[in-house]
């Protein structure tokens, strides 16, 4: 069982992202590019996905769409990553569901947040 | 015993009354026209005379006078420029068309 | 007792008369009290200019041989009127609001203000009316002659030359109408002396007309059964003899055609109309006119069958029957009524004529004359209008007055009419269809009207010379060259029908037809269009549905200039004035509102015809590089009228190929303005990239001090490479600002390519050899002399070789280069074994940010951002050289890189 899964090809932003999640204390797997995110989500059953748009192969809007079309996965919160900032892409990716947004460069803060934020309900059931 | 329906009829003036009177300019000169034409003019050519005067002569005249008294009572009625605005499409709004009659 | 001197006399005394009437109006008029002028009565009466000698004289006539067929023609006419709220309502709202000045007119306006259509129309009016005219002609003189001759028993026929009798006429009437009728050329301005006129004339004809009538039938006779039992007694048929049938039909649809489309009519209920409401008025008044004008004429014509002598004119019986009662004074009004029927048609006609052949045939030719416009002054084609306006009222009357000479005596006076009215007939299906199918386009009218009126001239109008013509009666008989199909009152083998009913069943039917087919497969012009919209939709459209595609790019002075032309200047001055438009230098920047040149246009279409009036600004205004004058001489040199509205439409290829170009720009514009947001949303993603790594990176430095080492040294090492990386994006967006602004000055010297070659792979093959990649040289030439810039172009080969390294990743490595000297070009190519390019990549390889690998390559080693082959690439342009890919020996992707030769360097 997996918290975190994240879709991310730059092993340069990878490595700091899965260390501070790592540190808050979620379970973090990586992958590299859209088809591999969509196995990721299916097989290990994440609570959060971290997704950047810019995947290689299919991006990150294509997953977005598959798991918020699929019944089985569309509760899975997404939390998207990007490094186009322009509002218009935002507009995309709330309009296909997804559940939060950050612009790179971020805070890491604001990640860790976010997360926490997104995870909360589950928190609270389980707690 | 149908005081309703009598109420209910269109008002001389109003939306109602206004159509029903174009309707009426529309029927009364195509009815008219039907009455002038072959089948229904050679029924009153058999011959007789009315007053001394040949039926259809009698016909034909009767008929024009008929006309003649309809368009009076219909040109006294038939609304005004001005008080129809456009007609059939009820939302443009200026009165006179739109046409520059008046410049 | 009425001496034929007396009779003339009499008749000059009551032209005499009309004079002064018409003066009086005028006068009225110009002092702006012609109230009673404008009211519906005079209107009502104006419009009973549709009765004529032939209804005067002729319905008697009709009346003593076809029994009650006279009153079809004027049954028609009724039902229209009483039917006001449909079609002639319409027409004349359309008629006011678009300026109309003619049926020409008016259909040219609607059909993409066609001049062709026009011409046609005018044309077509003019070959019908002219036996009309001729017929009222024929109705005088034969009157006087009736009148003044039954007293002396014939002695004074001699006296009276028939046809200086009728020249005098037509002389006369030429001398009322364009004193009267062609005071002012702004048809709307309307004739207003003139009119009151004709309305007077109504009144004396119908007096005159009832008082014969009751004359004989309570004078003579005791009331009308008693005249109808006298003409029974004396053999007379008093009932109807055959079924109404298909002539009655005919009848009934002629005259309810002719009421709109004859052009007097046109021009007095549609072009004189002062005020719509009139209408009104006129819906049941002039019904009631026809049928008091008609309420006699069967006891008249059976009165007259029942005591005259058998020989004797049925046409004349009005003039007749008093005269032989001894009532000289009576046969004299009846003789004024007479009169005045056949001068008011013979007045109003010519007026409406010559405006069509003012409007739609003089000023067409006459505007190829520049040099002749440019004398005449300041109101020059009004002037030109004006006198054109006179010289077709003469030309009318003197073709009537010809045909009069040439028919002679012939043929009863109905006949003639009925002929006219199947004429005008073949205006209609093109007029309902103007009026209420918005689908009708200008060919299907031009070939519906065009077919309609060569049947008409076939099948009615050619065999009414029959009687005069052997030849033509043998064509009647036989067809031409026997051929039976084609015989004029048998057209395709119809025979036994009336030849009345023949010609007007054929010619609307193949009228209507090519009308309708014509229009569903033709395309409709624009303009056409446009004016179906404003004439189907005149009681529903608002004011912005007025679009015109004017475009003013005119100034107020160029405007003002074809203004004042046509209307002279105080009326220019006064439109402009109305507007507040400048006028003169310091107007030179104001932009005329389309809504003016509109008005504007409208005020020229009330003198000149829409089509004219369409010609003229557009001209003017459109012709951004052609002013009026070159338009003018332009269309000198062509022979046709037609030409003018072909000028227009090349006017509008030329505008339309300018929008087109226009448009392309535009695109283009777009394009560079999406590559340039594109570029800049990439270039943000590449700088956002690596900042995201250091900034997050350094905050877990910041923050996490006990680190374990090993991950702190990854770490930072990982912020220097992406460090490198922005460094290196900076720098190629530079290169590529610099390239592509030309900011940087190139020198161009002669060098040794070969040499630079060298240089680059020394530089490359320390990496290639960390990859362990073989760097084979294959047939080197010794030296390369082209003109260039060494840098520039080893930075080239070096980014080429260098991309060939960093994206081979076969097992057993190998770059090969290779160059010669081909065709006076010094070639390179470097070829990999690694993967190549694929397919989808191939178009777009050079384009900014392009990586060919998939991101995943993308290591410490980072081969640039995409732009370096894009550099590259604009590089060798610069050159004059070129990059390509090219099928190479190796497996993989195989770059060429030319450059031309120094033609100076090599050696001869």
């Amino acid at each position: 069982m997996i918290d975190i899964l994240i879709a991310e090809d730059e092993p340069a932003i990878l490595d700091p992202v899965s260390f501070i999640l790592e540190r808050a204390g979620w379970r973090v797997e990586a992958v590299t590019d859209g088809e591999a995110a969509l196995r990721g989500v299916r097989q290990k059953r994440p609570r959060l996905l971290l997704l950047d748009i810019m995947l290689p192969g299919q991006s990150g809007l294509d997953v977005l769409k598959t798991v918020k079309a699929d019944p089985d996965l569309a509760r899975t919160p997404v939390l998207i990553l990007t490094a186009r900032g322009r509002s218009h892409d935002r507009q995309l990716a709330l309009d296909l569901r997804a559940d939060g947004f950050i612009t790179k460069p971020f805070a890491n803060d604001v990640v860790i947040d976010e997360v926490r934020r997104l995870l909360r309900p589950a928190c609270c059931l389980t707690g | 015993m149908l005081p309703h329906r009598l109420t209910a009829r269109p008002r001389p003036g109003s939306a109602g009354f206004h159509r029903r009177l174009r309707d009426a300019a529309f029927v009364v000169p195509v009815f008219a026209l039907l009455l002038l034409l072959p089948p229904f003019l050679n029924l009153f050519r058999v011959g007789r005379m009315l007053f001394g005067i040949p039926l259809e002569v009698v016909y034909l005249f009767a008929i024009w006078t008929a006309l003649v008294a309809g368009a009076f009572v219909l040109s006294r009625h038939l609304p005004r420029q001005s008080e129809i605005g456009p007609e059939i499409d009820p939302e443009a709004s200026t009165p006179d068309s739109g046409q520059a009659d008046h410049s | 007792m009425l001496s034929p001197d007396f009779v003339i006399m009499t008749a000059v005394a009551y032209v005499g008369l009309l004079f002064v009437l018409a003066y009086v109006s005028d006068g009225f008029a110009r002092h702006g009290r012609a109230g009673f002028l404008r009211s519906p009565a005079v209107y009502t009466l104006s419009i009973s200019v549709y009765c004529t000698s032939w209804t005067f004289y002729g319905a008697v006539g009709t009346a003593a041989s076809d029994g009650l067929e006279f009153v079809a023609i004027y049954m028609g006419p009724t039902l229209v009127f009483v039917g006001w709220w449909f079609i002639l309502r319409k027409l004349v709202r359309i008629g006011r609001s678009q300026r109309i000045t003619s049926i020409a007119d008016l259909l040219s306006s609607r059909f993409g203000k066609s001049s062709r259509l026009a011409v046609l129309v005018t044309l077509i009016a003019v070959i019908t009316i002219t036996p009309y005219i001729a017929l009222q002609l024929k109705a005088i003189t034969t009157s006087i002659q009736v009148i003044s001759s039954a007293q002396e028993g014939g002695s004074h026929l001699a006296r009276i030359d028939n046809n200086r009798l009728a020249l005098g006429v037509a002389i006369g009437m030429a001398l009322f109408t364009i004193l009267f009728g062609t005071r002012n050329v702004d048809a709307r301005e309307q004739h207003l002396g003139v009119v009151a006129a004709i309305a007077f004339e109504a009144v004396v004809k119908l007096l005159a007309l009832i008082a014969v009538g009751l004359f004989v039938v309570f004078g003579l006779g005791d009331g009308p059964a008693d005249v109808y039992a006298r003409a029974l007694a004396a053999g007379v048929e008093i009932h109807e003899s055959d079924p109404f049938g298909s002539r009655w039909v005919t009848v009934l649809l002629l005259s309810a055609s002719a009421i709109i489309c004859l052009p007097r009519q046109f021009q007095i209920t549609v072009v004189e109309n002062s005020d719509e409401e009139h209408l009104r008025t006129a819906g049941w008044a002039f019904p009631a006119y026809l049928l008091l004008m008609s309420l006699f004429t069967l006891p008249i014509a059976f009165y007259g069958l029942a005591t005259m002598p058998a020989e004797s004119n049925p046409d004349m019986f009005v003039l007749t029957l008093p005269m032989a009662a001894g009532q000289d004074g009576l046969a004299l009004f009846a003789f004024i009524g007479g009169f005045s029927s056949a001068t008011s048609m013979i007045i109003i006609a010519s007026i409406a004529l010559s405006i069509m052949v003012s409007n739609h045939v003089v000023l067409p030719l006459a505007l190829r004359r520049t040099d002749h416009l440019a004398d005449s002054g300041e109101q020059g084609i009004a002037r030109l209008l004006q006198r054109s306006r006179r010289i077709s009222i003469a030309v009318m009357l003197g073709l009537g007055f010809l045909y009069f000479r040439l028919t002679g005596e012939t043929g009863a006076l109905a006949p003639i009419g009925l002929i006219s009215f199947a004429g005008v007939a073949q205006f209609l299906p093109a007029l309902l269809a103007a009026l209420y199918w918005r689908e009708a386009n200008m060919r299907g009218a031009l070939a519906g009207i065009l077919i309609g009126a060569l049947v008409w001239f076939w099948t009615l109008f050619l065999p009414s010379f029959g009687t005069t013509s052997a030849s033509i009666a043998a064509l009647i008989a036989d067809g031409p060259w026997g051929i039976a199909a084609l015989r004029p009152q048998a057209l395709f083998g119809m025979e036994g029908l009336d030849p009345l009913v023949h010609s007007v069943f054929w010619s609307l039917f193949l009228n209507t037809g090519t009308l309708i087919f014509a229009s569903l497969l033709t395309p409709q012009g624009a303009l056409d269009r446009i004016q179906a919209g404003m004439f189907v939709d005149i009681f529903s459209a608002s004011r912005d549905v007025q679009a015109h595609p004017i475009r003013s790019s005119a100034t107020t002075d160029d405007l003002f200039f074809v203004a004042e032309r046509v209307l002279g200047w105080r009326r220019a001055q006064a439109l402009f004035d109305a507007d507040e438009i400048p006028r003169g230098e310091s107007a030179a920047d104001f932009a005329v509102g389309s809504d003016f040149v509109i008005r504007l246009e409208r005020e020229l279409a009330s003198s000149i015809g829409a089509a004219s009036a369409h010609i003229l600004l557009s001209t003017a205004i459109a012709g951004d590089t052609i002013s009026l004058e070159e338009v003018m001489r332009i269309t000198d040199e062509t022979q046709q009228v037609i030409e003018y509205s072909h000028e227009l439409e090349n006017k509008s290829r030329e505008l339309r190929e300018a929008a087109r170009q226009l448009e392309e720009a535009n695109a283009r514009l777009q394009d560079l303005h999406r590559q340039k947001d594109d570029f800049l949303s990439q270039v943000s993603h590449e700088v956002r990239t690596p900042m995201t790594s250091i900034r997050s990176i350094s905050e877990i430095l910041l923050k996490e001090l006990d680190l374990e080492e090993e991950r702190r040294s990854r770490f930072v090492g990982t912020i220097h490479q992406e460090s490198v990386r922005l460094t290196r994006l900076l720098d190629e967006i530079l290169d590529l600002g610099a390239l592509e602004g030309s900011e940087r000055n190139w020198e161009s010297r002669p060098i040794d390519a070969e040499a630079v070659l060298d240089r680059a792979i020394a530089v490359c093959e320390a990496l290639a050899r960390q990859k362990g990649i073989a760097v084979e040289h294959v047939g080197r030439p010794l030296a390369a002399p082209v003109l260039g810039d060494a840098d520039r172009l080893s930075q080239v080969f070096i980014n080429v070789i260098a991309n060939a390294v960093s994206h081979n990743d076969a097992d057993q490595p190998v770059i090969q280069v290779r160059s010669r000297i081909e065709d006076g070009q010094y070639v390179v190519e470097i070829a990999d074994n690694g993967r190549g390019i694929l397919p989808e990549y191939r178009q777009s390889i050079f384009d900014k940010f392009v990586r060919v690998q998939p991101e995943s390559d993308r290591g410490g080693s980072s081969p640039g951002l995409g732009l370096g082959l894009n550099i590259s690439h604009v590089i060798m342009q610069r050159m004059n050289g070129a990059l390509e890919l090219v099928d190479g020996p190796l497996p993989g992707a195989c770059f060429r890189i030319t450059l031309p030769l120094n033609a100076e360097a090599i050696p001869a």
